[in-house]
């Protein structure tokens, strides 16, 4: 899976797509005038090529909406990597008390309480976040 | 059926470019599936299903284009068996999935379902589609909603639908139940040839190419046959004026003559909404209208007719602005748009001029009052007051009724001179002023203060956006220029009372400015016996000598009145009554004196905050050119020198209360005996505009011009993106 990095590369890559779909954006603004004289081919033609222009359009839109959700994926991602590294500290914390536990357990003047249980490590959220 | 006309080299050219735009659209494909697939976004996105539906639907107009170039049968359009018909049938498919979302069923586009759908819509069977056959149509639930919809745009434009069944009869005279397959068919073939001839660099040839007559924008057949002899037209040229010629519809766009006018053309083009299908070939073909110098501004005297306003359809003028808006993207583009229109009996242009008035008059308020909490309250402690252009929608409004021939305008049906007279006059105020204000207000805003190389750009060395070769300043122009430098200098200054009497200035000279190009029209409005061709019993009237009881100048002067306000706010100026004083400490202007403290003609170098502007030529931070003014006409411009000096206005414009500087005695001589008399209106309209000045009555309703009002509500034609980007 994808890292928070690489989900932001996307994003990134995805937005430099409009670029690519300005040439054919601009195709629905032609018209037939000056190749047809009569037949009735023009207005399909030229009403084919508004269409495909204005697909573009929505396609732009898709292209943002992807684009935002790598984005907001990549925040996930942060997020649980954020989690991990939390959850590393607290586990060696635990560890710390728990050898503490162990090493004064049988020594009567000193006491090391019990560390309690095991921190869980974090879950994520989704199977498509990568803890990098 | 219509003649057919290919180009090859051209449908050549469009398959390529439609090749490349499928390149474009394909070389997406990949990066947005890798993506999909490394960050596990499959159905996260319909995109790659819309990369695919864009590349059929090139594809598909390509193919159909390759198998014309390669000359496939063009009969075969209809015929869904045929390889071209298949072809067409299912990227027609597209338009119609897709319908409302994109293609509107308008113009040529409707026209075509209709062909497609003739059969279904006929449903007597007598190969006529009558109104009562579209009107159900409408609504036909076995129809498709492209096909209802196409029905429904006939039924909406009752004179579109007219003029083709007319234009079918020719000089055979019988009576039809409505519109036979084969005139859908020509009106679409017509179309084409109509929206070829509306280039005017084809119409130039046509009137002078072949070397016969004067370049007077007149068409006659010989022109047209010497044209076509002499080889200067292009093979597909040749075919649309022959589509014109052999369908009968030249005969009709030359009522009968033989002979068009570019007037003749645009009206037809109008009336049949040739470009309602095309929002960016809509836009530059009104374009064209300014740029071929067909509006009443491009002539700087203001003498210049506009098109003849009575050949243009209501319905088709607001289908064309309609269309035309789609594709502006500035306030100033929208504003291009409404003044290189010509008028329409129904005042359509009117309203749209009074509606961008009051636009940018806001936009002007706000402007020039950054940093007053509420622009709009002309009254408030360092407000500058009124700008010129706040009076604008009020006067366009009063003259609507006489555009419009509304029985109220002058207490007597106006003539069809007086309409037309009106319409130009309304016209010229409006392109010479509105699109200069629109560029001022872009190229100002959030500038305070100006730095010297923005206002020298604006001054000096812009061009005008819809006249070729011309500045946006020129020679005859001091006044309007100069009224922006004062405007400027109001917006830059910190005393309250210097702020007020810069935006005064600017007023008086803007105002000063356009009632000289507006000297033409209002002489053919209130001289009820001129000889202009429109008014059969001018010479009789002319021969009554003028008396008291029989001055058609004073009676129409009498007639005329300026409404402030709506509904029954209303204020009425008389301009034949004195102006009421009524005193207001606000008004920090009032009571000066407007020959010598008012008067901006003695002043000749202004300081926009810091900045020194010379408006003479002298040295300064910015010198702009000492242009001549209506004072001093420039040679050719066809002007007579107009007054600019408040002091000759008061002096021999006054009434016969005369005048007294500084109070409200001054206001006794202020009414107008002969509207069409310069200095009569300059002292009228000087004295009206200071006593207004931070009068927000003015003011207060101009929103009530603006989107979501009631009156407003006749704008419904607009896109929604057009009227929701406006001010209320």
């Amino acid at each position: 899976m994808p890292s928070a990095e690489q989900f932001r590369q996307y994003a990134h890559q995805l937005r430099g797509l409009h670029v690519d779909l300005d040439a054919t954006s601009t195709i629905g603004a032609a018209d037939l005038t000056g190749v047809f004289q009569g037949g009735g081919i023009a207005p399909i033609v030229e009403g084919g090529l508004r269409v495909a222009a204005s697909t573009v359009e929505l396609l732009r839109g898709e292209i943002d909406l992807l684009a935002g959700i790598c984005d907001n994926r990549a925040e996930i991602c942060d997020g649980f990597v954020e989690e991990l590294r939390a959850w590393e500290l607290r586990y060696d914390e635990w560890y710390e008390g728990l050898q503490k536990f162990y090493s004064y357990k049988d020594v009567p003047t000193v006491y090391a309480p019990w560390p309690g249980a095991k921190p869980a490590r974090p879950v994520p959220a989704f199977d498509w976040v990568e803890p990098r | 059926m219509s003649a057919v006309y290919i180009d090859t080299e051209a449908a050549a050219h469009r398959v390529e470019r439609i090749e490349q735009a499928r390149d474009s659209i394909n070389s997406v494909r990949g990066p947005i599936s890798q993506v999909c697939e490394d960050g596990d976004l499959w159905g996260e996105s319909s995109a790659l299903w819309l990369v695919t539906e864009i590349d059929e639907e090139l594809g598909l107009a390509a193919d159909i284009l390759r198998l014309v170039r390669d000359g496939a049968v063009m009969a075969d359009v209809y015929n869904s068996q045929s390889q071209l018909g298949a072809l067409i049938s299912r990227l027609r498919k597209s338009i119609v999935d897709r319908r409302g979302a994109v293609v509107a069923m308008v113009g040529d586009t409707a026209l075509s379902e209709l062909v497609f759908e003739f059969d279904r819509i006929d449903t007597n069977g007598d190969g006529f589609l009558s109104l009562v056959e579209l009107q159900a149509a409408a609504s036909a639930p076995h129809l498709s909603a492209s096909a209802r919809d196409a029905a429904q745009y006939l039924c909406d434009n009752p004179e579109l639908q007219q003029d083709m069944i007319t234009s079918s009869l020719n000089f055979v005279v019988r009576i039809v139940p409505g519109l036979e397959l084969d005139v859908i068919k020509t009106a679409i073939a017509n179309n084409q040839a109509l929206r070829l001839l509306a280039d005017p660099s084809l119409y130039g040839r046509l009137d002078t190419g072949a070397g016969i007559g004067a370049e007077d924008w007149t068409i006659s057949l010989k022109d047209i046959y010497a044209a076509k002899d002499s080889g200067i037209l292009s093979g597909l040229e040749e075919a649309a004026i022959d589509q014109l010629l052999k369908s009968g519809e030249w005969s009709n766009i030359t009522y009968r003559s033989g002979t068009a006018t570019f007037d003749d053309i645009a009206s037809k083009i109008i009336l049949r909404q040739a470009f309602v299908t095309n929002p960016v070939a809509a836009r530059d073909w009104v374009y064209s209208i300014a740029e071929s110098g067909h509006v009443t501004w491009a002539d700087i005297s203001g003498k210049t007719s506009g098109i003849d306003m009575f050949k243009i359809s209501d319905e088709g003028l607001r289908a064309l602005v309609a269309t035309a808006m789609t594709a502006t993207t500035s306030l100033k583009e929208e504003v291009m748009v409404v003044a290189s229109i010509p008028e329409s009996p129904g005042g359509v242009r009117n309203e749209l001029i009074t509606y961008y008035y009051a636009q940018l008059a806001l936009e002007m308020n706000e402007g020039l009052n950054a940093d007053q909490p509420n622009p709009l309250d002309l009254s408030a402690a360092g407000h500058t007051g009124m700008n010129w252009m706040a009076m604008g929608p009020w006067a366009s409004n009063s003259i609507a009724p006489v555009i419009a021939d509304d029985l109220r305008a002058f207490g007597f049906n106006p003539s069809d001179a007086d309409r037309q007279y009106a319409a130009d006059g309304n016209q010229y105020i409006f392109g010479d002023i509105a699109i200069r204000y629109a560029i001022f207000n872009e190229t100002f805003a959030g500038k305070v203060p100006p730095d010297e190389a923005t206002l020298k750009r604006f001054f000096t060395d812009m061009d005008h956006p819809l006249l070729p070769g011309r500045r946006l300043f020129e020679d005859g122009q001091r006044q309007l220029r100069d009224g922006f430098v004062h405007y400027l200098a109001a917006a830059n200054a910190s005393d309250p009372f210097t702020r007020q009497r810069h935006a005064m200035f600017g007023n008086l000279l803007i105002a000063t400015h356009e009632q000289a190009g507006a000297q033409h029209a209002l002489e053919g409005i209130t001289d009820l016996d001129a000889e202009d061709g429109f008014r059969v019993f001018g010479e009789v009237l002319d021969a009554i000598p003028k008396t008291n009881f029989m001055d058609d100048e004073r009676m129409a002067t009498n007639q005329m009145e300026l409404q402030v306000g709506m509904g029954d706010d209303v204020v009425t100026h008389r301009m034949s009554e004195n102006i009421e004083y009524v005193a207001d400490p606000d008004n920090l202007v009032q009571r000066s004196d407007i020959q010598t403290v008012l008067n901006p003609e003695p002043i000749d170098v202004v300081s926009v905050g810091d900045i020194t502007v010379s408006l003479d030529g002298q040295p300064a931070d910015v010198s702009l050119e000492a242009l001549r003014g209506w004072s001093n006409p420039p040679p050719g411009s066809n002007m007579d020198p107009f007054p600019t000096d408040a002091r000759e206005w008061i002096e021999h414009g006054a009434s016969d209360g005369g005048y007294a500087p500084g109070g409200a005695s001054a206001l006794a001589g202020s009414r107008a005996a002969d509207w069409s008399d310069p200095n009569n209106r300059q002292a009228y309209i000087a004295l009206l505009f200071q006593q207004s000045h931070t009068n927000n009555e003015v003011v207060a309703e101009l929103s009530e011009l603006g989107p979501g009002s009631p009156w407003g509500q006749r704008f419904d034609y607009l896109p929604k993106s057009i009227r929701s980007a406006h001010r209320n």
